[in-house]
C-alpha cells in the first residue's frame, strides 16, 4: 500500500479529472471527453476555457494546501497546526483584498497575500516559541487572535468597497469558478518551487519530528530551517489564498490521513501528501458543483463539512503531540 | 584533551547557572558528571553541545574552540544522547537511527547513500535492536528506547559521545546493560563519553572519573574513589552515608537516614 500509493493517487486525479470534465450544468459524453476534437464548439469552449483550467487549479491548490499543511505541522510539532487555523491564511486573505481595493493585476494578489501573510507567520512563530518549544494552547489561542483582528480589518476593507465587496463574500468562502489558464501557469511556478524545497529539506524535517535540540545535535541549524520552511510554506498559502479564497482544512485533514499510512517521515509523507490533497480539493469541487446543480456550493463549505468534524477528533484525541 | 572547559559561566535570564566550571577530559574515557537536582549539570552538557551560548569563559573541543565548528562538523564530534527524546511522531526504529547520517549527508536531494544505511544496520544490529527496527520508536518501552537513542548517536561516528541522565528511565538490570555497553564503546572505539548520572553507584561501576558539581560549580574532580567520600557527600548533597569498596576498590555510597 505504502509503495503503491502515489501511483494509486496519481490514478485517482485522473480518473476523478476526467469523470470532472464531465460533470457540470452541462454533461459532456466520455466519447467528446476522450476525443474531444468530435464534439460541437460550445462543448469544446466548456472543456478548454471552463472545466479543464478549474480542475487543474483545483488540482494545484490541493497540492499546495496539503504540503504546506505537512510541513507547517512539522515546524510547529503539532498536528492541529494547519495553516487556516492558526491565522496564517487570515492574513494571506487581508493581503488579497487590498490587491483588489487597489484593482492591481492577478499577480499582485499573490504578493500582497505573501506579504501580509509571512508577516503574521513570524508574529505567531515569535509569540508561541517558548524556549523553542511550541505550546499547542498558546498556538491556538495567538492564531484566533491573528484570525479576529486580520478578519476585522478584512471585514472593514470589504465595508469600504460597498456594493462590489459580494464578489469578495463569495471568494472568502472558496471559490474556483474563476479559474483560468492564465492563473494555473502562475500556481505551477510556486508550487513547483516548494514541493522541491521541501523535498530538499526532507531529512531535515524529519529530525524536527524529535525536538529543536536533538535536532540541533545532528547538526541542524533548527532556527534557520525552521524560518525558511514557514517563509515557503507562507509563499504557498499565500497563492492558494490569492486565488482560491479562504479553503480550509485540506491542510489538516490530508497530511493526517497520509501520516496514518505512509508513517511521518517526510521523503514518503510528503509526495502522497500533495497528491492526495490534489485529489482531495477536485473531489470536494466537483462535489460543490454537483450537490445543489445548477446552484454552485462554494468550495471551502464542503472541504469544512469534512473537516470541522475531523479536527474536533483530532483535538479530543490529541495530547499535544503528533499521531 | 577531547574537552577543555575554561571559567564557563552561564545565565538564563538574571539567573546565573553555571559559575565559572572549569573542566578537562581525557580522551578514551569516560567521565560522570554528577551532583544534586538544579546545580547546572545538563546545562552544562548543553553548553559543550553548542546549544545554549555560553556567557563567558572557553570551551575547546579536540583542541579547537567550539565556535571555530560549524554546526554541521560539530556534529561529526559530538553525538548525545538525551535523557528523554522529545519525539512525538512514530517514526520507525531503522529511521530514526539513520537520522544520526544527517551530518554526514553530502547532497540533500539524494537523501542518505547506501554506505550511511550500511552503518546505520551495524549499529541496529551490534545494540540487538534488529528486531525492533521496523516498529514505531514510540512503541518500545524506556530501555529499548534509550538503546535506539545510543545507536543514533552512534551512527553519527563521533568522538564524544553525551549522554544526559540516559539510565533515569531504566531499571537497575537495563541500566547497567546500557553503561556497560557505553564502557564497552569507550575502550573498543577510543570514545570520549561524558555521561550527566544521578546513579552513585553506577557512576563508580563504569566511570573512569567523576566530576562533582554544587550551585553551578565544580566541587570535587578525579577518580570515583578520590570523589566519593562520606564527607563529600554529606557536603554537596547535604546526605549521610557510608562508603564501602567493592574487590575492585570501588566505593559504594549507602545513604543512611
Amino acid at each position: 500500500m505504502k509503495k503503491t500509493l502515489p501511483l494509486m493517487l496519481i490514478l485517482g486525479i485522473v480518473v476523478t479529472g476526467i469523470l470532472s470534465v464531465g460533470m457540470g450544468s452541462i454533461s459532456i459524453p466520455l466519447s467528446h471527453i476522450i476525443n474531444p476534437s468530435h464534439a460541437p464548439e460550445y462543448m469544446k469552449i466548456i472543456i478548454y476555457d471552463i472545466r479543464l483550467p478549474r480542475i487543474l487549479m483545483a488540482i494545484l491548490i490541493g497540492m499546495m494546501l496539503a504540503s504546506s499543511g505537512v510541513v507547517v505541522q512539522t515546524v510547529f510539532q503539532n498536528p492541529l497546526a494547519d495553516p487556516y487555523i492558526i491565522g496564517i491564511a487570515a492574513s494571506a486573505t487581508f493581503g488579497a483584498v487590498m490587491a483588489f481595493i487597489f484593482n492591481m493585476p492577478d499577480i499582485m494578489y499573490g504578493v500582497m497575500a505573501f506579504i501580509s501573510c509571512i508577516t503574521s507567520t513570524f508574529i505567531i512563530f515569535n509569540l508561541s516559541n517558548r524556549g523553542g518549544k511550541v505550546d499547542v494552547t498558546t498556538l491556538l489561542i495567538i492564531g484566533i487572535a491573528v484570525s479576529s483582528f486580520i478578519g476585522a480589518m478584512t471585514s472593514f476593507a470589504m465595508y469600504l468597497i460597498g456594493e462590489d465587496s459580494f464578489k469578495i463574500t463569495m471568494w472568502l468562502m472558496g471559490y474556483l469558478g474563476n479559474a483560468t489558464w492564465q492563473k494555473v501557469a502562475i500556481l505551477i511556478l510556486p508550487l513547483s518551487l516548494s514541493l522541491l524545497f521541501f523535498y530538499m529539506n526532507r531529512s531535515h524535517l524529519d529530525a524536527l519530528l524529535s525536538g529543536d535540540e536533538e535536532a540541533h545535535s545532528l547538526g541542524i541549524n533548527v532556527y534557520t530551517l525552521k524560518v525558511k520552511v514557514l517563509a515557503v510554506a507562507s509563499l504557498v498559502v499565500a497563492f492558494s489564498v490569492a486565488f482560491s479564497g479562504m479553503i480550509g482544512f485540506v491542510g489538516l485533514i490530508i497530511p493526517h490521513s497520509i501520516r496514518m499510512i505512509t508513517g511521518p517521515s517526510n521523503s514518503k509523507l510528503l509526495p502522497s501528501a500533495a497528491l492526495a490533497g490534489g485529489l482531495f480539493l477536485l473531489m470536494c469541487d466537483t462535489i460543490g458543483r454537483m450537490i445543489l446543480a445548477p446552484v454552485e456550493v462554494p468550495i471551502g463549505v464542503v472541504t469544512a463539512f469534512f473537516g470541522a468534524p475531523f479536527f474536533l477528533y483530532l483535538a479530543f484525541k490529541n495530547s499535544g503531540r503528533m499521531g | 584533551m577531547a574537552i577543555k572547559i575554561n571559567d564557563v559561566k552561564f545565565s538564563h535570564g538574571s539567573k546565573e547557572i553555571l559559575k565559572g566550571v572549569d573542566i578537562h577530559i581525557k580522551k578514551g574515557k569516560l567521565t560522570g558528571i554528577l551532583g544534586p537536582n538544579g546545580c547546572g549539570k545538563s546545562t552544562l552538557l548543553k553548553n559543550i553541545l553548542g546549544y545554549l551560548k555560553k556567557s563567558s569563559g572557553s570551551i575547546e573541543v579536540m583542541d579547537r574552540e567550539i565556535g571555530g565548528f560549524t554546526q554541521k562538523s560539530l556534529a561529526k564530534t559530538i553525538a548525545l544522547v538525551p535523557q528523554k527524546s522529545s519525539l512525538g511522531s512514530p517514526i520507525k526504529v531503522e529511521e530514526f537511527v539513520l537520522m544520526g547520517r544527517l551530518p554526514h549527508l553530502s547532497s540533500s536531494w539524494q537523501g542518505y547513500s547506501r554506505e550511511d544505511r550500511v552503518i546505520a544496520k551495524k549499529n541496529i544490529d551490534d545494540l540487538e535492536l534488529s528486531d525492533f527496527k521496523g516498529r514505531g520508536a514510540l512503541s518500545l518501552s524506556g530501555g529499548e528506547f534509550q538503546r535506539v537513542l545510543l545507536a543514533r548517536a552512534l551512527t553519527q561516528d563521533p568522538d564524544i559521545l553525551l549522554l544526559d541522565e540516559p539510565t533515569s528511565a531504566m531499571d537497575m538490570n537495563h541500566a547497567v546493560e546500557l553503561m556497560s555497553k557505553v564502557k564497552e564503546l569507550v575502550a573498543d572505539k577510543g570514545l570520549t563519553s561524558i555521561a550527566v548520572i544521578h546513579d552513585l553507584n553506577l557512576a563508580s561501576m563504569f566511570c573512569d572519573e567523576l566530576v562533582l558539581m554544587k550551585d553551578g560549580r565544580v566541587k570535587y574532580k578525579g577518580t570515583p574513589r578520590e570523589v566519593l567520600t562520606e564527607k563529600r557527600l554529606k557536603e554537596v548533597y547535604k546526605l549521610r552515608s557510608k562508603i564501602i569498596t567493592d574487590d575492585n576498590g570501588n566505593p559504594f555510597v549507602i545513604p543512611l537516614i
